[in-house]
């Protein structure tokens, strides 16, 4: 059985098209070459 | 594969050859990120975006420069729906990658598009809207906009959902299967439309289930058997057909065409005939309303044509009829010509004047005017004298109505003669109307109390004393003696009459001018 209220508290309000760059500037998160290299305590220098 | 040390080309070995660092945990993580990309675009090939999205995020935790990967995210949250994420994705790819990026395309074809673009923000506000309506349990005004967002962007999974989950909560399990068979058409993979549709087809089976019980249980009652492949299933209560049943079933059948004809055919032809002559029946309406409307333009027409006629008729005559202007020039003409041919017949050029209407009016010339004054002046006095004349000569004779009527005129035409009141009053007394003879004996009282006449008049009105003796005329009247018409006042008076001429001519003329019917001559 579902339940109404629970399933409702999943849903969020959607990002509108001038809160773009706040999307942008959220996806700063470190992968796990970061912590890789973090770790090693080296640059990552791939060459384009 | 680039060593993340020195940037050149990685071997097969755990190792750069041209650096020597260590690449065994940086070559997995890269794989890793690769293979979560390869299993996020399988499943965006077979439209499981959810599942997609879901790799595609891993491949990313796993190296966040993996354009590829950061590319299709973008891809799949534009085809869901989610617009602001997708720009988003392509422009940090765009950052990390400036050229040679399809996320520049991508970008290019949202961003030249600015109708599109505001066509989806408004899409999302209105979700956002619902979501608020759905929160605050006003959930008819959440379905009307979520159906309003799903009606123009069918791929908004998110409202898809929100619109499924209302649905669920009314309990309008048909509608759930439709919403979420609709959605799982776009994002197969989508685990909450999933709920919601299994949700509702366990409601709808149950409820079938409790309709449908009767049913069955006729159904199990058939008789059935199988014979060879086939499954033969008797009819319930079905008995033998026998030829006069079919005869019965054919008139039956006869009968149902026949009704059918009576109700369904004919109503449809004799409301097509209805149509066809009511459609008829409105042109000619149409058509006589249109005429009607002329018929009464023109009647105005007529009517305004007609009292503009009436306006021409009326100037005509105030110009030819009998009080016209045509008619005073006419008589002062008559009147000119009188005192030319003999200036002392006072009394026919008088009577001429006499009949003047207009002589003050502005529709006389000036010419006009002088001349009339001029005849007036010189003629209304001698007149008065003649009138008074002859009224003397009848009232010594015993006329005294002709008396009354000469002397009646005397006085009308020189207000300042007692003698003429006197025995105007006087012939009153012998006519024996001794109420205006005592009207007119105290007006001479009141008006000319210095006159010869007053004592008499005063006797007669006290005592009733009547003056029996002969009227005699004054030998030196207050009126101007008659004068003769000098030389100069000929020339003066043929100048005026030239004048008078010239402006009847113009009146004449300017009567003629309005298109009047033509006057008769004898007018």
């Amino acid at each position: 059985m579902i339940n109404f209220d629970e399933e409702l508290k999943k849903f969020h309000r959607s990002l509108e098209v001038e809160d773009t760059q706040d999307a942008v500037n959220d996806h700063n998160e470190p992968d796990m070459l970061d912590l890789l290299f973090s770790m090693l305590g080296i640059k990552f220098k791939e060459k384009e | 594969m680039k060593c993340y040390n020195c940037g050149c080309t990685l071997s097969e070995d755990d190792f750069c050859t041209a650096c020597g660092a260590d690449t065994k945990t940086y070559k997995k993580i890269v794989r890793l990120s690769n293979y979560y990309y390869n299993e996020g675009l399988s499943k965006a090939r077979v439209r499981d975006l959810t599942g997609a999205a879901a790799s595609l995020k891993m491949s990313l935790k796993c190296n966040k420069n993996n354009i590829q990967a950061r590319n299709l995210l973008g891809l799949v949250y534009f085809e869901t729906g989610e617009i602001v994420y997708a720009l988003s994705e392509w422009i940090i790819s765009k950052n990390i990658r400036p050229k040679k990026n399809i996320a520049d395309d991508f970008i290019s074809d949202i961003q030249n598009n600015q109708a599109k673009l505001s066509n989806f923000d408004t899409l999302i506000r209105k979700y956002n809207q619902a979501l608020s309506y759905a929160q605050h349990d006003d959930l008819d005004l959440a379905v009307i906009q979520l159906k309003a967002v799903v009606a123009k962007n069918p791929n908004y999974m998110r409202a898809m959902e929100l619109l499924a989950l209302i649905y669920v909560n009314n309990e309008e399990w048909n509608k759930v299967k439709k919403v979420t068979e609709r959605g799982l058409k776009i994002d197969a993979g989508n685990t909450t439309l999933q709920t919601y549709q299994k949700e509702a087809q366990i409601r709808i089976f149950e409820r079938e289930n409790a309709s449908g019980r009767k049913t069955r249980k006729q159904k199990e009652e058939a008789i059935s058997y199988t014979s060879g492949n086939e499954t033969i299933i008797q009819p319930l209560n079905d008995s033998e057909r026998t030829g006069g049943q079919t005869i019965v079933n054919i008139i039956i059948g006869l009968m149902i065409g026949a009704a059918l004809m009576w109700f369904l055919v004919l109503p449809a032809r004799i409301q097509m005939a209805r149509n066809d002559i009511n459609n008829e029946l409105r042109e000619v309406s149409e058509q006589l309303t249109a005429k009607t409307a002329d018929m009464d333009d023109l009647n105005k027409r007529i009517e305004a044509l007609q009292e503009e006629n009436k306006g021409f008729e009326d100037r005509i005559a105030e110009y030819t009829g009998e009080d016209g202007v045509m008619e005073d020039y006419n008589n002062l003409l008559s009147a000119a010509e009188s005192y030319a041919k003999d200036p002392d017949d006072a009394l026919s050029a008088s009577s001429y004047l006499e009949k003047i209407q207009n002589a003050e009016g502005s529709d006389v010339s000036s010419e006009f005017k002088s001349l009339y004054d001029y005849l007036n002046s010189n003629v209304s006095a001698k007149a008065a004298e003649q009138y008074l004349s002859n009224g003397v000569d009848k009232y010594n004779d015993g006329d005294y109505e002709g008396a009354i009527d000469d002397l009646k005129e005397a006085f009308t035409l020189n207000p300042q003669s007692d003698q003429s009141l006197y025995y105007l009053a006087q012939s009153y007394v012998k006519s024996d109307d001794q109420d205006k003879a005592i009207e007119l004996f105290n007006q001479l009282i009141t008006s000319f109390p210095d006159s010869e006449y007053k004592d008499k008049a005063e006797r007669y009105v006290s005592q009733g004393e009547e003056d029996n003796e002969d009227a005699t005329l004054r030998s030196t009247d207050d009126t101007p003696a008659a004068q003769d018409t000098s030389a100069a006042e000929q020339a003066a008076l043929q100048a005026a009459l030239e004048a008078a001429a010239r402006a009847q001519s113009e009146a004449a003329a300017a009567g003629t001018n309005v298109e009047a019917p033509p006057v008769p001559a004898g007018q």
